[in-house]
C-alpha cells in the first residue's frame, strides 16, 4: 500500500454545495449588514455605525452557514454510501478505546456488548483498552473490570489492556503510542471513547468501506446520543437524532473526501494514520501552543494533505455515544472544546494542507469568536446612540406642525426577523420534511414530534445568551492565557439544585442586570430590543437547575426509546449484572498484577 | 456471580505490571510539519508576546 500524493480535489457536487453554501452565507450577510446600514443612515451615518454593520455581516454569515448545511441535506443530491459486503480473508482489525479516569464498570460493560455483537456480525477484531487513567486506585478497579471482561467474554489473546506511564499527548498522544508499539499488527482500527457504543453490523460495514476504498483513509459514521435522563440531555439526545442526520448530510455533500474526523465511533487505515498523522507539539506555550487539543480535526486535514480520502456516513446506523446531562458540563466541554479549537488559529496557514481544511480551521475558530462578535454587536449598539444627534421636530424656522423621526423600525424587525429566521427555518424544514416522510414514526408520530421540535427551539433560544457568555469567556480565558488543560469528562452527572445553579450562573445574572440597566439609562429605546437576551441570563440560575430534572419519557422521543437496539440493550443487561456483583472496595490503592486472581465481587 | 475465578490476563506478554498487550508490532509515525518557520514565526512570536499575558 503506498502513500498517496496527490491530494483528492473535490468533485462538480461537493464544489458546487461549498459554492452555494457560500453565495447563501454572504448574499444572508451582506442583505443583514445593508439592513443595517439602512436603518443607522436615518440619523446620520457614524463608525460606530459602521463597526456594527461588519459586526453584523460576519455573525449573520455565520448563521447563514449553520443554515446552509442543513438546507444542503435536505435538498442537495447525493448519490447512497456504497455498501460493500466484506471479503475473506478479513482484515486485521482492532478497537481501540482510549480512557482516562473512566467509571471502570460502564467502561467495560460496554466493550462486553460490543465483543458480543461484533461476534454476532462475524466481525473477527481484537479489542484494545488504552488507559491514561492518573488515579492508582481508579487503575486498579479497571484491572479489576478488565478481569471481569476477559472471564466472560473468553477475551484471552483478543483483549487487551495497557496504562501508560504518563500521559504525554493526552488521547492523540495515548492512540499514537499504541500505533507507534503495535500499530504494525493491524489494517484498521476502529476508534471509540469511553462512553461509545457502536453495532458489530455497523463496525463489519464499516471495515468493508474500507476495504473496498484504498484510498479511503478514515471512514466517520454520526454517533446519535443515547441514555440521556434529564430535560436538557433528552434535548440533546432529540436533536442528535432528528437534527443530525440532516446537518451531517449536508456536511458531508460539502466537505466531499476532505470530510471530518470527531475523534471517535469512526475507523483509520492505520499506515496511512501512522505516515500522516504524526502530531508536533506546537510552539510556545499553552492555551495556544503545546499538546494540540482538537487532534481529530487535524488528523483529518493531514490525511486529506496526504491524500487520503476522509469521508463521513452519517447513513451507518448503530453508532452511538452519550451526551452532557445539563448546561454545566455543556459548558465545561465547550470550554475544552474552544481551546482547542482556538489553536486551530495557528494552523490555518499551516503547509501543503488541502484549502477546504484550512476553510475548516477557520470555521472551528469562528465557532467559538462569533460569540464575542455577537457580544459586541451588543455593546457598539447601545454606545451608537450615545453619538445619535437628538431628534428635531421643527428643522424649518416658521414650522407649523412637527416632523417626527423616522425610526427605521421596518429595517431593524426585518434585520430580526432574518437572524431569528436562519436560526428556526432549518429546523422547521426539518419537521416539514419528516412529516412528508415516514420519519414522524420514529419520533413518536406527528404531534409528538413536532412538539419536542418547537420545545426544542424554545429551549436552545432561551440558553443562547448563556451560551453566549461561557463561549465569550472561554475565548477570553485562552486569549488571556488561561490553559484550562483537558480534564476528563464527567459523565452521568446528577440534577442541580437551584443552589448549584445561583453558585455556577450568578456571573451571567450580574451581567444580564448590568446591560440591562445600562441600555435602559443610556437608550431606553433599545430595551425591549435587549430582552430577549437579557431576561435568560437574569434566569440562568433556574435554566441551569430546571433544565437538569429529569424528563419521563414523553417529550424528545427518539427511535431508541421504542426499540434499543442490541447493542444498547445487551450494554443495560451486562451494567445491571455487574453493578449486582460489583464489589471492588478491597481492592489495594496501588494494585499489582499478582491481585488480579484474587479481585471477588 | 462472582470473581472468584478471575484469572490474571493470559494475553499478558509484557513484564510491566499494568500491561497485558499483544507482542509488539512497532510502526514508524513520524511527526509531521504544521508551523512554518521564518519571520512570520518569529512575528507571530512576538505578537503572542505582546497579546498574551503569561501565567506565572
Amino acid at each position: 500500500m503506498a502513500p498517496q500524493h496527490r491530494q483528492i480535489a473535490a468533485d462538480g457536487p461537493t464544489r458546487f454545495a461549498r459554492a452555494v453554501a457560500l453565495l447563501l452565507s454572504l448574499g444572508s450577510a451582506a442583505l443583514a449588514a445593508t439592513l443595517l446600514a439602512e436603518a443607522a443612515a436615518r440619523d446620520g451615518f457614524s463608525g460606530w455605525d459602521g463597526l456594527r454593520a461588519l459586526l453584523v455581516f460576519a455573525t449573520t454569515a455565520w448563521l447563514a452557514w449553520g443554515a446552509s448545511l442543513a438546507l444542503i441535506g435536505l435538498f442537495g443530491s447525493r448519490s447512497t454510501p456504497p455498501r460493500p459486503a466484506l471479503e475473506a480473508p478479513q482484515p486485521r482489525t482492532v478497537i481501540a478505546v482510549p480512557i482516562c479516569n473512566e467509571d471502570p464498570l460502564t467502561t467495560f460493560a460496554r466493550i462486553a456488548a460490543i465483543d458480543r455483537s461484533v461476534a454476532r456480525a462475524g466481525v473477527t477484531a481484537d479489542f484494545v483498552v488504552l488507559s491514561d487513567t492518573r488515579d492508582d486506585a481508579l487503575a486498579g478497579k479497571e484491572q479489576f473490570a478488565f478481569a471481569r471482561l476477559l472471564r466472560e467474554t473468553e477475551g484471552q489473546g483478543r483483549i487487551f489492556y495497557r496504562r501508560r506511564q504518563d500521559n504525554a499527548g493526552r488521547k492523540a498522544g495515548n492512540i499514537e503510542e499504541f500505533i507507534r508499539s503495535y500499530g504494525g499488527a493491524y489494517d484498521f482500527a476502529v476508534i471509540l471513547d469511553a462512553d461509545s457504543l457502536m453495532e458489530g453490523e455497523t463496525i463489519r460495514a464499516m471495515i468493508a468501506r474500507m476495504q473496498a476504498d484504498p484510498q479511503l483513509g478514515l471512514l466517520q459514521t454520526l454517533p446519535k446520543i443515547i441514555g440521556a435522563r434529564s430535560f436538557f440531555g433528552r434535548a440533546l439526545q432529540f436533536a442528535s437524532w432528528f437534527h443530525g442526520p440532516i446537518f451531517t448530510r449536508g456536511l458531508a455533500r460539502m466537505q466531499g473526501a476532505t470530510g471530518p474526523f470527531w475523534g471517535h465511533n469512526a475507523i483509520i487505515r492505520v499506515r496511512a494514520f501512522a505516515e500522516s498523522c504524526g502530531l508536533p507539539e506546537l510552539s510556545g506555550p499553552p492555551p495556544l501552543g503545546g499538546h494540540i487539543l482538537s487532534h481529530d480535526y487535524v488528523e483529518a486535514a493531514l490525511l486529506a494533505r496526504a491524500g487520503w480520502k476522509v469521508e463521513v456516513d452519517e447513513t451507518l446506523s448503530g453508532s452511538f455515544e452519550e451526551g452532557p446531562e445539563n448546561v454545566l458540563s455543556f459548558a465545561r466541554r465547550e470550554r475544552r472544546w474552544c481551546q482547542g479549537n482556538l489553536q486551530h488559529a495557528r494552523l490555518i496557514f499551516a503547509p501543503d494542507l488541502a484549502g477546504w481544511s484550512r476553510f475548516v480551521f477557520l470555521q472551528n475558530v469562528t465557532a467559538y469568536v462569533v460569540s464575542l462578535l455577537w457580544a459586541a454587536f451588543l455593546i457598539t449598539s447601545a454606545i451608537s446612540t450615545l453619538y445619535a444627534p437628538p431628534p428635531e421636530y421643527f428643522p424649518g424656522p416658521y414650522q407649523l406642525f412637527p416632523v417626527f423621526p423616522d425610526t427605521s423600525a421596518r429595517e431593524i424587525t426585518l434585520l430580526a426577523l432574518g437572524v431569528l429566521g436562519l436560526l428556526v427555518v432549518p429546523k422547521l424544514l426539518i419537521l416539514i420534511h419528516a412529516l412528508l416522510t415516514d420519519r414522524a414514526r420514529d419520533f413518536g408520530r406527528a404531534l409528538r414530534m413536532a412538539l419536542s421540535v418547537l420545545t426544542e427551539i424554545v429551549l436552545t433560544t432561551l440558553l443562547a445568551p448563556l451560551m453566549l457568555l461561557y463561549h465569550s469567556r472561554s475565548v477570553m480565558q485562552v486569549l488571556s492565557g488561561q490553559d484550562g488543560g483537558w480534564p476528563a469528562n464527567q459523565r452521568n452527572e446528577g440534577q442541580l439544585s437551584l443552589a448549584d445553579g445561583w453558585t455556577a450562573g450568578r456571573w451571567i445574572v450580574f451581567i444580564g442586570a448590568v446591560i440591562l440597566a445600562a441600555v435602559q439609562w443610556v437608550a431606553p429605546d433599545l430595551t425591549v430590543w435587549l430582552l430577549p437576551v437579557a431576561v435568560p441570563m437574569l434566569l440562568a440560575p433556574l435554566l441551569i437547575a430546571w433544565t437538569s430534572r429529569p424528563l419521563p419519557r414523553g417529550l424528545f422521543a427518539v427511535p431508541e426509546d421504542a426499540a434499543p437496539r442490541d447493542v444498547v440493550a445487551e450494554y443495560d443487561s451486562i451494567c445491571d449484572v455487574w453493578r449486582l456483583t460489583w464489589n471492588d472496595e478491597h481492592l489495594k490503592p496501588e494494585p499489582k498484577a499478582a491481585d488480579l486472581p484474587h479481585a471477588t465481587a | 456471580m462472582t470473581l472468584q475465578d478471575a484469572t490474571t490476563p493470559t494475553s499478558a506478554m509484557a513484564g510491566e505490571a499494568e500491561n497485558w498487550m499483544p507482542p509488539a508490532a512497532p510502526l514508524a509515525m513520524p511527526r509531521q510539519s504544521l508551523e512554518r518557520r521564518g519571520h512570520l514565526a518569529g512575528l507571530a512570536d512576538l505578537a503572542r508576546a505582546f497579546l498574551l499575558r503569561r501565567k506565572a
